[in-house]
């Protein structure tokens, strides 16, 4: 009995551990995952016809080698994959700052561009009700789809007064699309997806 | 411990999801309201003549806050809410939209409306409700419905009910002085009091019932109270000098007035259960004009005590009193808004006199009207409109205009000299 036990055991951590892995509990993938690395440049280097003919007609080598015995084919060949090497560098770096150096400078000054468009498209359609008074706050979430039209409208935090709160509603149902959007992927899904409206009268 | 670090940082990672980005908007544009009153469909034997949604879209349009589309601009006359197509109404650049239908009610010359607000931008009904009236005067029945919609809109109490009382100089009848009561819109002017002696200071009680005035018809002041319905009236008990300037507290309970029985006029107290008068200032100096803060707590008043009038506030519980104004040598006849936060005054400024608004906090004026000789100011129950006396080509009128000083208006009363506007409290409910 003891034996059947064990044996039965035994075979149940293995099968566990087989259906385990075969669902994935032990994420073997993501030790491997191309997606967590930060992806290295590959430099390939494709070697001259001639450095291949150069094999099955040694003589002629021999000749060019014994012509020029200083410059020989291989240390050309290294020195254009370090020139390459150099290259793809700056133009790795340039793309890096690209995608993310200059975007971060300018984000700012970006997000403050796009905010005032924003406002504006606001500021003309909201109508104030009489009982508006410094001091009242309403705020609104929205959530744009990147053609600039509002999917979701919500009051998250109220002002108190019903005919304020609506009035600030009415404006966005009247927007109801912000033109002149036309900013990055990044920066909208970053950004401008979701965000608050703050309605703070001033008089 | 590690559930609630993690929920901790879930916290904390939500609530950055949530703040994200923020634009703040301080300002919207100065345009009115553009709302269409679609004319109301009569289900009556005798429909009358006057047209309700006229009268209630130039209730509307009184202060400058709303522009009402006239139904000849209409591409359409919806009779219920399946005729409404939302766009038509945008096309127009309409923001609501009023049906509504009469109806005869169960006593004869009794009318009732049934209207319905709706909100054409985000196109919902906002509010459907019912007004009862009589088809002998169908505008106290506008201004009902204008004071609801008004109210559903604004988030302010309307105030097309209400009414102002004034005194009215008449030369050329017998008796000169009449104290007058009328809508807004100048209509339903009825004559409350008359007197060939001089009537002044009129000042409705908070419950908008009766009318505290002084009237010299026994030859001297003397300060009388007038049930308006009843057309009751009673009067305070004199005092040897000038009685004048009542003001009802809050309560009803007291009014305020300025007696001079202790050789100078000064602010006194009024206890009409008891009938008693309390002196509240005692100075050699002319105190006068009182009006009651709205929480009954303080009262405002005109003193010459600093050598030119100038604006006072006591406190009645323990009589400190502080002085409000300190620019120009003529402050006088304050009242406050309904909010308590500030009052509106008679400011002089290169020898003319204007309406001027103060705040009691930061003490900040703002001068109101451009004309040049303007007293009595007296702001409307909801604090949003100013009504006082001025002239215009020498000829007393009554003029308001709007708080933030933008919509300026005549009111249309009776010929010959109109002063002492003052204006009554909410009459009617506008909450439903």
């Amino acid at each position: 009995m003891q034996n059947y036990l064990s044996g039965f055991f035994v075979s149940f951590i293995l099968h566990l551990g087989l259906v385990l892995s075969f669902a994935n509990f032990f994420q073997i993938d993501n030790l491997y995952s191309l997606n967590k690395v930060e992806p290295m440049p590959a430099y390939l280097v494709f070697e001259k016809p001639q450095v291949i003919t150069k094999k099955k007609n040694i003589k002629k080598v021999k000749e060019l080698i014994q012509e020029e015995p200083i410059i020989s084919p291989t240390v050309l060949e290294t020195a254009n994959a370090k020139a390459e090497i150099e290259t793809v560098k700056v133009e790795k770096d340039l793309l890096l700052k690209q995608i993310l150096g200059e975007e971060i400078k300018s984000s700012a000054e970006e997000i403050s561009y796009y905010s005032n468009l924003i406002r504006d498209q606001v500021i003309i359609n909201w109508k104030q009700p009489s009982s508006a008074k410094k001091g009242m706050s309403a705020e609104i979430l929205i959530t744009l789809v990147p053609t600039g039209e509002i999917v979701q409208v919500k009051l998250t935090k109220t002002s108190g007064n019903q005919a304020f709160d609506s009035s600030t509603l009415n404006a966005i149902q009247k927007v109801s699309k912000f033109e002149g959007l036309d900013m990055s992927r990044r920066l909208f899904d970053n950004n401008f997806r979701k965000f608050t409206l703050v309605f703070n009268p001033e008089n | 411990m590690i559930y609630r670090i993690s929920a901790l940082l879930l916290l904390i990672f939500s609530s950055l999801l949530t703040s994200g980005l923020r634009i703040e908007i301080t300002e919207g544009i100065k345009d009115p309201i553009r709302i269409a009153i679609v004319p109301i469909v009569w289900n009556l034997e005798n429909p009358p003549r006057e047209y309700l949604h006229e009268i209630i879209s130039s209730d509307l349009e009184s202060f400058g806050e709303f522009e009402s589309l006239s139904p000849k601009e209409m591409l359409s006359l919806p009779k219920t809410d399946k005729e409404i197509f939302y766009r038509d109404w945008k096309l127009l650049d309409v923001d609501y939209l009023v049906l509504g239908s009469a109806l005869q009610g169960e006593v004869a010359g009794e009318v009732v409306v049934n209207f319905s607000l709706f909100n054409v931008t985000r196109e919902r009904l906002m509010k459907r409700s019912i007004s009862t009236g009589t088809t002998f005067y169908l505008n106290a029945l506008a201004h009902v419905i204008s004071d609801r919609i008004y109210n559903e809109i604004n988030g302010l109490p309307g105030i097309f009910s209400t009414k102002i009382s004034y005194i009215n100089k008449n030369n050329s009848s017998d008796e000169k002085y009449f104290l007058r009561v009328a809508d807004i819109d100048g209509r339903n002017d009825s004559n409350i009091f008359s007197s060939t002696e001089p009537l002044m200071s009129p000042d409705w009680s908070s419950d908008g019932r009766r009318l505290a005035y002084v009237s010299f018809e026994e030859g001297t002041s003397r300060i009388f109270i007038q049930e308006i319905y009843t057309g009751k009236r009673k009067s305070l008990k004199r005092e040897k000098g000038i009685n004048s300037s009542p003001n009802w507290s809050p309560s009803d309970r007291y009014l305020a007035a300025v007696l001079s029985k202790g050789g100078n006029p000064d602010i006194y107290r009024y206890d009409l259960e008891k009938d008693t008068w309390k002196q509240l200032t005692k100075h050699f100096g002319i105190d006068t004009e009182p009006d009651w803060s709205p929480d009954g707590k303080k009262i405002i008043f005109t003193s010459n005590r600093s050598g030119t009038p100038q604006i006072y506030e006591i406190t009645i519980s323990n009589g400190k009193i502080r002085r409000k104004t300190f620019e120009g040598t003529y402050n006088a006849r304050a009242r406050y808004t309904p909010d308590g936060r500030s009052f509106v005054f008679v400011h002089r400024r290169d020898e003319l006199f204007h309406i001027a608004v103060q705040s009691l906090r930061t003490a900040k004026l703002q001068i109101l009207t451009d004309t040049r000789l303007d007293e009595s100011p007296t702001i409307s129950p909801n604090g949003k409109v100013i009504i006082y006396a001025t002239k215009e080509k020498e000829k007393d009128i009554l003029a308001g205009i709007s708080i933030d000083g933008q919509t300026r208006f005549i009111l249309p009363t009776n010929s010959g000299g109109v002063r002492e506007p003052n204006w009554s409290p909410l009459l009617v409910s506008t909450s439903n």
